[in-house]
């Protein structure tokens, strides 16, 4: 979960209902799970240092608290992209047809 | 905006998130506001969908899911997976609006009591045990003192397992009263009184409690069991500890000891009872390290004073380098028990300190016995005895032939 928000706030900035259909949208809904797991993830990166938020203010509506991505949180999704492509090239050499 | 109906809904969900939830204070307003914002415009989206507004609402909670397991997260997010696992489901975040019904505030006054109790019984236990039993009654002790405080604020709290906690453990303190004052008559037992009365009120209020905590969280039967194995472990620790195993602590079978009587021609009437004894290990920090100083172990011997007694005062010497590592008439602590025994005298007795000793070394003791006319030294009989701590004696009867019997071991007498 840690990785793909990075993933998606690597894209650009978003908050957390914005992730949450991104996450849906981008994965075909692969990805589903209760929206609300979503904050305590973002929360722990946030205290880990690798996402940093910021509230926006919206014009009739509670206002938005968006996430972007620290230099250490850059250095994190390259480090667990290519964890994740290894572990994925493993896998794919076992169970290829 | 949404209809107020709605809106109430929703805050209420992230509410019960909030209070499944330890979060720092000062980060509480903006997480709820976070949350809520996620709500409402899922809310938004459902009706824009063509959604009812009542069904927008129950499916925008549904999607968001569980409060607990959330408020769970969120606590494994800032405390810890351990804190999370224990404390973080034992004790919700957020005290509750109504007032404390009086008689759930003095159950929890209780409970605090105890808890106080445990922690002076575990710091007095811990300071006079051997190593590994100071370490098991540290153990429960510590653990039975933490739950007791953290059901004190869980009552406040309004669950139901710490206002079952606290039934029991005033069921344990009365008990533990009756026993006492059952065994030592004339003493009337605070815990009877103030745990009696408790439990009486509490029966009688037994409504009242059961609304103050009717919205209790439920904790898993594997949380009631282990809180029901640490209050029973440290409330019996004090009675079990002092029979519980130690490996660091020396057994009988470390202990080479003989005794041997001489004897001398019918003439002179007179005798001697000598005793070597060697010790392949000794004890571990026997009296804990609270107890820096007391005898330890004892070397008895016993004759009939109707035809013979001990005279003069013999140590114990160790036979390597003639140093004096124990002498008589000294009291040991166990001594209250040896002066119940009509056949002792002064001479005949030694405490030994036991740090004195040390493994390996051969140390001896002779005492000279005076036989009382027209007794016949065949007739005479003397019982050693070595008492270890506590923990064990070995015993002995010889004579002027041999030894009659061999060692053999009793438990202390009193024990």
């Amino acid at each position: 979960m840690g990785l793909l928000l990075l993933g998606l706030i690597g894209q650009r900035e978003m908050y957390g209902y914005e992730l949450v259909a991104e996450l849906r949208r981008q994965t075909d809904s692969v990805v589903d799970l209760p929206e609300g797991t979503v904050y305590p993830a973002l929360r722990r990166l946030e205290r880990q240092g690798l996402v940093s938020g910021r509230w926006v203010d919206v014009a009739e509506a509670p206002r938005r608290r968006y996430y972007a991505l620290t230099q250490d949180g850059e250095r994190a999704l390259a480090a667990g992209r290519r964890s994740w492509r290894r572990f994925v090239s493993a896998a794919d050499t076992i169970l290829r047809p | 905006m949404i209809p107020s109906g709605a809106e109430r809904r929703l805050r209420g969900h992230v509410d019960r998130v909030l209070r499944s939830a330890h979060v720092p204070t000062a980060e509480r307003e903006e997480l709820a506001e976070e949350l809520y914002g996620h709500l409402v415009e899922r809310w938004q989206g459902l009706v824009r969908g063509g959604v009812d507004e009542a069904a927008a609402t129950d499916r925008a909670i549904r999607d968001f899911g569980s409060a607990d397991r959330i408020g769970r997260d969120l606590t494994r997010t800032y405390r810890g997976r351990f804190w999370a696992s224990t404390i973080g489901v034992l004790l919700p975040a957020t005290l509750p609006r109504a007032p404390q019904p009086r008689i759930a505030w003095w159950l929890g006054a209780s409970l605090r009591l105890y808890a106080l109790f445990y922690a002076l019984a575990t710091v007095w236990g811990v300071g006079h045990a051997s190593p590994v039993r100071a370490i098991l009654w540290l153990l429960f002790g510590a653990a039975a003192t933490a739950l007791m405080f953290i059901a004190a604020m869980a009552l406040r709290r309004r669950q139901r397992w710490a206002l079952d906690l606290a039934i029991v453990v005033n069921v344990i303190g009365f008990l533990y009263g009756l026993y006492t004052m059952l065994t030592t008559p004339g003493l009337i037992s605070l815990n009877v009184i103030f745990s009696g009365l408790l439990l009486l009120l509490a029966a009688s209020q037994s409504d009242r409690l059961g609304l103050w905590v009717r919205r209790s969280r439920p904790i898993r039967n594997a949380h009631a069991v282990a809180i029901l194995i640490v209050i029973l472990g440290g409330s019996i620790s004090p009675a079990i500890a002092g029979d519980f195993p130690d490996p660091t602590q020396a057994a009988a079978d470390d202990l080479h000891i003989t005794a041997s009587m001489t004897c001398s021609n019918e003439q002179s009437r007179d005798g001697t009872v000598t005793v070597d004894l060697r010790w392949d290990r000794l004890d571990l920090l026997p009296g804990g390290i609270g107890q820096v100083s007391g005898y330890g172990d004892m070397l008895i011997l016993e004759m009939n004073p109707e035809t013979s007694a001990p005279f003069g005062f013999s140590s114990l010497i160790d036979v390597e380098t003639g140093e004096r590592v124990a002498e008589p008439n000294v009291f040991p602590p166990a001594g209250d028990r040896v002066l119940q025994n009509e056949f002792l005298n002064g001479p005949a007795m030694i405490g030994i300190e036991h740090r004195n000793l040390q493994p390996g070394r051969l140390y001896r003791l002779t005492w000279e016995f005076d036989v009382w006319d027209g007794v016949d030294v065949r007739d005479l009989q003397a019982g050693v005895e070595y008492w270890h701590l506590d923990d064990f004696r070995m015993e002995t009867l010889i004579d002027c032939d041999g030894t009659v019997l061999e060692w053999w071991r009793n438990p202390p007498a009193g024990s």
